[in-house]
């Protein structure tokens, strides 16, 4: 079996398979819409709030329609005490609790001191630390005039105060890459390369796991699997894993506008290597269940872990040791970090030669293990058919 | 449905995990792995001493004061000192720093004639975790440092420092986070994904158990070890994959309620329930996906689907009130969706059990009783339709 025979046979294991093709071509596609859809709107925004006015006095309504005229905000009701507002909070109808204490207009013109208290519900992260982050800002720019005024009366120079009102701000915090700050920019970018490998490992492995029920390799000859034959199921398989990476990162970043400072070249090379790196894993995991649908339900399952690893929501700097080593022997962790870097951030390939090394060393290992495997599988169904064809028990129509 | 065919139907399915390894494996052992390495991941609780750098272009005493500021704050820790930001950028693209804090020329001296520049804070957002760590106890390092020479500079109006903190602090606004004031990741992601992560291996196993009697060509042997009666069937079959599930659920909500000590504001019994409920949705779901394919392959992708989107729209990591309506209307579909609005209102809001009545209802009724009304009697169907069988 020649290496380009062995291609043509498995790239039609995929595409004339309605259970690998699937995975491998129409999912790639459906995913790119489905996976950003609870992102779209990149922002967080129209988080209802309760304003709980004891004051009720003109500084403390004005607080409350600069609180609703704001994107993260949406006033849902107005109380006169914080207990009134907590069965909402408590129900999950709004997500926070502006609180303007008694007397508060007065006392700020006075200088007495005074406060308004800003609660979030600290369950969700998100939504809590953009609630307490606008309704600050917002609730420090309504009460500023009123203190620059007092300011002024207490004996401010009046050039001093308006050297204050055109000054910069003194601290200015600036995003890089995801200039937009959005979760749709930070989330799917990081995902691909996990959708990616779940997908395309899924399709590998319904197509090897179908391959040893039958006991039959299109690609071995009398159950021998020769090297340019397994190279070539490799790079067969390959092709679909690079296909759906330049389909992430060309179209799908272009359609929602995700960040692309793309090292293009870079995005292919790296591509190529996880490509190999996928095809490797897959094939070893497939030969290893021999079961067609058994994939299904593994890789679906290890979804979270795996994206977690890459140490996108949580950084790898504070992982504990096991979690970093455990993390090490999956090719997304380094396919993730590699692909964010080149995509996103548009890192020159020695700038991710971390990267490039750890995943080289994976796909050599998966490939090594994907051989071995298939070899033995090979052999094994062979051996099998001829001692009396004992295929296993969930034969059936397969397409 | 009599207790002799449940029985016989579970004794059944257990003989034959016996001699599965890869079912028995992901059914049981295989959950516990992944559960515990999830946690893991999150223990830490919060992330400290993640590398930024600084890069000051000052080398003023202003200046060196601020880096001793930002250098004492936890969740940061200075990595590298570039001299300028152009050098700064590589470090930034090779992931050694998440952060870098600018420090411009003439900082101090333009701050002493009120005509001061900002003090820049460039965070990578493709890391957005650890950019929104680094953000505030930066910002407030620098605001601190700042604060110090307006103090100084209000005391010129009388009172001295103490008239000065007076007129500064007369307004205050208090930032409070209820519920989990502590911020810890572990218990707010952890606390999420590990109910998410068991809820896709029940779904996976329950969808395995009954799809593969179909593909093997043992349903008639399925229904007849349960003496003819299909619940009875479906009922011994799942209760090895509900009960360990069940176990591992409430071993979830324990470890985190007992043994890390998270208060439980609600109620500790609806939280379990509602566990409960939804290990018996992860089982429902798949007999109707079974019931409506005939085919493993279609049931396992149809419950992938659903599964590996939950965690996304359950309203965790983006706001459920900010997603578009297709967005709300995809997560109404979802089970976990209702079961991660009760373990927010039991675990974290303390909420009475009215309010999570609403969620138990779609659970029950709409991914417990209608796909079990559906199932049934296609299952029944199909366990007597041999040229059904088979399909991969």
């Amino acid at each position: 079996m020649t290496f380009l025979d062995a291609f043509r046979r498995s790239v039609g294991a995929i595409v004339r398979d309605k259970g690998p093709v699937m995975p491998a071509t129409v999912a790639v596609v459906v995913y790119c819409f489905l996976y950003p859809l609870p992102y779209l709107p990149q922002t967080v925004r129209d988080i209802p709030v309760a304003v709980a006015d004891a004051d009720t006095s003109a500084l403390s309504r004005e607080l409350a329609r600069n609180l609703d005229a704001t994107r993260e905000l949406e006033v849902a009701g107005v109380t006169r005490s914080v207990e009134e507002a907590l069965p909402l909070l408590r129900s999950g109808s709004i997500g926070g609790i502006v609180s303007i204490p008694d007397h508060f207009e007065r006392d700020v013109r006075r200088g007495s001191p005074t406060g308004v208290t800003i609660m979030g519900d600290g369950g969700l992260v998100v939504l809590d630390g953009t609630l307490l982050s606008s309704a600050g800002q917002t609730t420090a720019a309504t009460v500023a005039p009123l203190v620059q005024a007092r300011l002024a009366r207490s004996g401010l120079p009046e050039g001093t105060l308006q050297a204050s009102d055109r000054a910069l701000p003194e601290f200015v915090k600036q995003p890089l890459f995801n200039v937009v700050d959005g979760y749709q920019s930070y989330v799917v970018t990081a995902s691909m390369g996990l959708i990616i490998l779940q997908l395309l490992t899924i399709a590998i492995a319904v197509v090897v796991g179908t391959w040893c029920e039958k006991g039959e390799w299109p690609i071995a000859i009398r159950g021998r699997l020769t090297p340019a034959a397994f190279l070539g199921m490799v790079a067969a398989f390959s092709v679909f894993s690079v296909c759906g990476i330049l389909f992430w990162s060309g179209f799908v970043f272009w359609y929602h506008d995700l960040p692309r400072a793309a090292n293009v070249g870079g995005v292919v090379a790296f591509a190529l290597l996880y490509a190999a790196a996928i095809s490797g894993f897959g094939v070893a995991l497939g030969a290893w269940m021999a079961e067609r649908e058994r994939a299904l339900q593994f890789v679906a399952a290890c979804s979270v872990p795996l994206l977690m690893f890459s140490g996108f929501a949580f950084p790898v700097e504070s992982f504990v040791a096991p979690v970093r080593w455990i993390s090490m022997l999956f090719p997304s962790t380094p396919g993730i970090r590699g692909f964010i870097a080149l995509n996103q951030m548009g890192a020159r390939l020695d700038e991710v030669l971390p990267q490039i090394v750890h995943l080289a060393v994976l796909t050599a290992i998966f490939l090594a293990a994907g051989w071995l495997l298939s070899s033995w599988r090979t052999r094994q169904g062979h051996k099998n058919l001829q001692d009396g064809g004992t295929r296993t028990a969930h034969d059936g129509a397969i397409g | 449905m009599g207790l002799a065919g449940i029985r016989a139907a579970c004794v059944r399915e257990l003989a034959y995990l016996r001699t599965h390894p890869w079912d028995l494996a992901l059914a049981t052992w295989f959950p516990v792995v992944v559960l515990t390495v999830t946690w893991a991941i999150f223990s830490p609780g919060v992330a400290t001493q993640l590398p930024i750098a600084v890069v000051d272009e000052d080398h003023s005493p202003g200046s060196r004061r601020l880096i001793v500021a930002i250098e004492a704050v936890r969740s940061s820790r200075v990595a590298e000192r570039p001299a300028t930001l152009e050098a700064a950028w590589p470090f930034v693209r090779r992931r050694d720093v998440y952060a870098v804090v600018h420090i411009p020329a003439d900082w101090e001296r333009r701050a002493r004639r009120s005509d001061r520049l900002p003090v820049v804070l460039y965070t990578n957002e493709q890391f957005h975790a650890a950019g929104s760590s680094i953000g505030p106890d930066i910002a407030s390092a620098v605001r601190s440092v700042i604060g110090q020479d307006t103090l100084t500079g209000l005391a010129h109006l009388g009172g001295g420092i103490s008239g000065a903190e007076h007129r500064a602090d007369a307004v205050r606004v208090e930032l409070r986070t209820l519920y989990a004031p502590q911020l810890s990741l572990e218990r707010v992601l952890a606390g999420t994904f590990l109910p998410a992560i068991l809820h896709l291996f029940v779904m996976g196993a329950a969808s395995y158990a009954i799809g593969r009697e179909f593909r093997d060509g043992t349903a008639r042997a399925w229904l007849e070890s349960a003496h003819g009666s299909i619940a009875a069937a479906m009922t011994g079959k799942l209760l090895t994959v509900a009960v360990p599930g069940l176990v591992l659920g409430l071993g979830i909500i324990a470890w985190f309620a007992g043994y890390r000590g998270w208060p439980v504001d609600g109620s500790l019994a609806l939280w379990s329930l509602g566990m409960l409920t939804l290990i018996v949705a992860c089982c429902a779901v798949p007999a109707l996906f079974v019931g409506l394919t005939g085919t493993l392959r279609l049931a396992l992708s149809a419950a992938a689907i659903l599964n590996v989107t939950a965690v996304a729209f359950a309203g965790l990591s983006y706001p459920f009130v900010s997603m578009t309506t297709a967005a709300k209307v995809w997560a109404s579909i979802l089970p976990f969706r209702y079961y991660f609005d009760i373990q927010q209102q039991q675990w974290f809001l303390g909420a009475p059990a009215s309010a999570s009545a609403h969620d138990f209802a779609v659970l029950w009724v709409v991914f417990i009783a209608a796909p079990l009304a559906v199932a049934l009697p296609r299952l029944r169907a199909l366990c007597h339709t041999p040229e059904a069988w088979g399909r991969r």
